[in-house]
């Protein structure tokens, strides 16, 4: 059945639709997407940007505690974040996705190397069995400077 | 007979999953040793290793990197990667595997150029070809 359940979440060609249909998957999971964080710039929402030849639409943007603005695409939140976290059974995290926001501002710098930044929480989670965890979120420099989120995943913590 | 591993791409962001499975739970562990650049999958239930990832990562920049992390911190095991065609592999030829197979071919392209705000596009120009506005007037 699984080879299925991904099938049927990447079946739309809409990203608007396959993201209502993982969000149904989701609730019925027991872990309901968040509403959009209300801590975003949601100035620049809608506009288009080419990522690596894809053109990916800005859902929101955040200035997080370099300096630096950082934008959230809705396709790669699709393809990437919401199956990612899915493919690996790790769906309780993205009950947390509007923390992405707090967690680049306030979270702790766990490694800045050119291009890429990952920061982490700190607060620590629980997963459903029972493990604690902290929320990563990895930002990468595009060629043209700016600068975009590429990974939320959780990262157990002993 | 090597370990069964799916290889899940994610063109063009240069990143992948090795799973068993297309679904699998499993928790990442050793990223900091692989400076990021990789991380090793262990299955939730048996804390045994299952797979690998570079989530965050972006293999076309990574991999001489990674090469070198994975000579210094070896990965034990055989796998088979049917996706890759590849049986009994080791983890450094699978990654190299897929840099060939994605990363190396785009690489041989020629890469597309989007023109930027305010650019303006070249004037075609043609050679030895008359316009009406060379024409003698009458």
């Amino acid at each position: 059945m699984t080879p299925d359940l991904i099938a049927w979440l990447t079946a739309p060609e809409d990203v608007r639709e396959r993201r209502d249909r993982i969000a149904g998957y989701l609730a019925n999971e027991g872990y309901p997407l968040p509403p959009p964080p209300a801590d975003a710039d949601y100035g620049e929402a809608g506009a288009i940007h080419w990522v690596r030849g894809q053109e990916m639409a800005v859902t929101y943007s955040v200035v997080d505690q370099s300096g630096q603005r950082v934008y959230y695409y809705a396709e790669y939140e699709v393809e990437h974040i919401l199956l990612r976290r899915i493919r690996r059974a790790e769906e309780w995290v993205l009950e947390h996705l509007s923390l992405i926001p707090s967690v680049m501002r306030d979270g702790r710098v766990v490694i800045q190397e050119i291009g890429r930044i990952i920061y982490e929480s700190r607060r620590w989670f629980h997963s459903p069995e029972g493990e604690r965890y902290r929320l990563r979120v990895v930002i990468q420099e595009r060629e043209d400077g700016h600068w975009w989120v590429t990974s939320f995943h959780p990262r157990q913590f002993r | 007979m090597g370990r069964l591993l799916r290889l899940h791409y994610y063109s063009p962001w240069d990143t992948f999953d090795l799973l068993p499975g297309a679904r699998w739970p499993v928790q990442t562990a050793e990223d900091e040793r692989y400076e990021f650049r990789l991380q090793l999958l262990l299955d939730r239930h048996t804390g045994q290793l299952v797979g690998f990832g570079n989530e965050g990562g972006d293999l076309a920049q990574d991999y001489p990197r990674l090469m070198e992390l994975l000579a210094q911190h070896p990965v034990p095991g055989l796998y088979d990667v049917p996706d890759l065609n590849l049986t009994d592999a080791t983890l450094p030829q699978i990654i190299t595997a897929i840099y060939e197979r994605y990363v190396a071919t785009r690489k041989a392209e020629p890469e597309q150029v989007y023109p930027t705000v305010g650019a303006q596009a070249p004037v075609l120009q043609v050679a030895d070809r008359p316009t009406d506005k060379s024409q003698p007037e009458e």
